[in-house]
């Protein structure tokens, strides 16, 4: 990996809920590296979001923050006050979310919304502010950036209406840029051309993307890295490539067997593979490792005590299947 | 994904009501008389000859009255040169009914876009900031909410003296907690939308997510209020200024004329007449507008349509 521009060290979170506190990140270690995809893979309930909003400090009231760093470009996000703090976001840091046509404001016109981003963020107004937002929708690949600065939001697919909050997002110049699920609601033909996109604009300029998904085969189109989530833990890291095709944890080797895999026609047909279970009621954990209750290779240690990572190069995995998994 | 939760086609849905509406025949009138009495309102000073307020005769003697004479001094039964009849102080009753209903509906409307203002800031930012904001500030509303209208008004205009403004401010104090609840319970479904989480992902402060993000996807509702209300701002008002803590003379008023005629309902019919008719149409119509609205806008008497 490359230096990294983000550095999450031993963040502590956890919720109050009626059934009791939830502790769902217990020390989780991450890293983006300067102009690097990292895809954050798991499923609903995993906390991939969590860890995001967690990076910008948008939690929800009832979440506590328990300890750790965030580290952005030297910075520690976690010592900075709430003013400091909106500073960063919108300018170091900016967010593209899932659902598209909720997120633009729906009584104003896309101009209205592009021009304040850019009056607030850069401090740019007028026809100069025109005409970079014009360059902006240009370059999301957006025809006739005129009717589209005229419209109201809901004049436009989900696909413009995610391509207009990719240009507003990068208005700024972001170091880093957090994708939350930008493809979920869009359709699979829009979903390649997005991620293209992403992908092709990151080589330009050249920041950073956090892509949170639920999908490990979108995170290895797009990602440089990847790390699962599960239930709060980062249970595989590693390079794109090797964490799908050689998986070490049972956890992404069952999220690899998802992979809908086109077929031939002589094969039979099968069914569409799934990790049976479901991800545990964290206001009461399973003892040891959080997976043990749906793995397939679990062991009697997996039950008791809390699994290490193993480690190779840059990849690790929280099991006590490979050497060195016992901490 | 559930469409109808999507603010943007609450909007198109009021649209939607709205051309609904338009084929409705008791919105219909009810629109109708609004223009035509927001007309007489509005060109009052230009659609009767007696001057301002109608007091252009006052200084003249009492106006001869051709027919049947009234024992009373001014009044005057309707003529062609007074469709209305004349009043007791020999005031051309049109001219005075007509500088009425602009009072009338001056007030309302100062009244329902006070209590709007009111309401918008305490329910947007209780909805906001919630917790103990909230808590504190719907507190508040509700000690508003549990004195009977029109006692809180009549205690408020007796503190701050009885005028145009004393009733607007007294009535405008007593409106809003509806308004502030109203806004309250569409912020907080305004609140979880992605683009206020998108603007604050942004960097946008608190007070700019309220102005631009929350205020203009609440307001719906609140137009709808503002029309049903002002039939009931406009006849608090006129029930103000019967019982004299309301609009002072010499600016004319329907509330203040009813009162006036009381004296004279067995011998001067037209003096009670016509103040009650204006005043009547003009609750009426706001009331049959305010009420088709709430039956379209209520999904469970769509059944209506």
């Amino acid at each position: 990996m490359l230096d990294p521009l983000l550095s999450v060290r031993d963040l502590k979170l956890s919720f109050q809920t009626e059934r009791g506190e939830l502790r769902l990140f217990q020390g989780l270690n991450l890293d983006v590296g300067k102009g690097e995809v990292l895809g954050v893979v798991g499923e609903s309930g995993s906390g991939k979001s969590t860890l995001a909003y967690s990076i910008i400090r948008l939690l929800p009231p009832n979440a506590r923050f328990e300890g750790g760093s965030v580290v952005l470009g030297g910075k520690d996000l976690t010592k900075l006050s709430e003013k400091q703090m909106r500073d960063v976001r919108g300018r170091d840091i900016t967010m593209v979310f899932q659902d598209p046509t909720t997120a633009l404001n729906p009584v104003f016109r896309v101009k209205d919304q592009m021009l304040k981003v850019i009056k607030a963020n850069i401090g740019v107004e007028g026809a100069e502010a025109r005409v970079l937002a014009m360059g902006m929708l240009r370059n999301v690949e957006l025809p006739d950036a005129a009717a589209i600065m005229g419209s109201f939001p809901y004049e436009l697919s989900g696909g413009m209406q995610q391509r207009v909050m990719i240009a507003m997002a990068l208005t700024s110049n972001p170091q880093l840029l957090i994708a939350d699920e930008p493809t979920s609601a869009v359709d699979a033909t829009i979903q390649v051309q997005i991620l293209k996109l992403l992908d092709r604009l990151r080589r330009e300029k050249g920041f950073s993307v956090l892509l949170i998904t639920h999908s490990i085969a979108v995170a290895k189109e797009v990602s440089d890295r990847i790390a699962v989530m599960y239930a709060g833990d980062i249970v595989e890291e590693g390079e794109a490539e090797k964490v799908v095709d050689s998986s070490k944890h049972p956890y992404t080797q069952g999220l690899v067997k998802c992979i809908p895999a086109p077929r031939a026609r002589h094969e039979s047909r099968r069914d569409l593979a799934t990790v049976p279970g479901e991800v545990p009621d964290l206001t009461d954990p399973p003892p040891g490792c959080r997976f043990h209750p749906r793995c397939p290779y679990v062991m009697d240690v997996c039950r008791k005590t809390k699994p290490g990572y193993w480690k190779a190069g840059d990849s690790h995995a929280l099991c006590y299947l490979y050497e060195g998994g016992k901490a | 994904m559930d469409v109808s939760r999507r603010p943007a086609s609450s909007l198109r849905r009021l649209g939607r009501t709205i051309r609904t509406l338009s084929r409705d025949r008791l919105f219909f009138v009810g629109v109708v008389i609004v223009v035509f009495l927001a007309v007489i309102g509005i060109f009052a000073p230009w659609l009767t000859p007696y001057g301002d307020q109608g007091a252009g005769l006052a200084a003249t003697p009492v106006p001869s009255c051709p027919g049947v004479p009234t024992e009373i001094a001014g009044l005057c039964p309707p003529t062609l040169a007074h469709p209305f009849g004349t009043e007791e102080l020999g005031r051309d009753l049109m001219a005075r009914v007509f500088f009425g209903v602009r009072t009338s509906l001056t007030i309302g409307l100062y009244v329902v876009v006070l209590a709007t203002l009111i309401g918008l800031a305490v329910g947007l930012t209780a909805a906001f900031f919630g917790g103990w904001v909230d808590e504190i500030l719907m507190r508040v509303t509700d000690i508003f909410l549990s004195f009977p209208h029109i006692v809180l008004a009549l205690v408020i205009v007796a503190i701050i003296g009885a005028s145009f403004y004393g009733v607007f401010i007294a009535l405008g104090v007593v409106w809003w907690p509806a308004f502030a609840r109203l806004a309250r319970g569409k912020a907080l479904v305004v609140k979880t939308q992605n683009f206020v989480l998108a603007a604050k992902a942004a960097g946008m402060g608190n007070g700019g997510i309220i102005v631009r993000h929350i205020l203009p996807n609440s307001l719906a509702p609140l137009v709808v209020q503002m029309a049903l209300d002002m039939g009931f701002a406009i006849l608090a008002e006129a029930g103000l200024s019967f019982l004299g803590l309301g609009v002072r003379p010499p600016t004319a008023d329907l509330g203040v004329m009813i009162f006036e005629s009381r004296f004279y309902l067995t011998t001067a019919w037209w003096f009670a007449l016509f103040p009650g008719i204006f005043l009547f149409l003009l609750v009426l119509s706001f009331n049959l507008i305010g009420d088709r609205v709430t039956q379209y806008l209520d999904p469970r008497q769509s059944g209506l349509r």
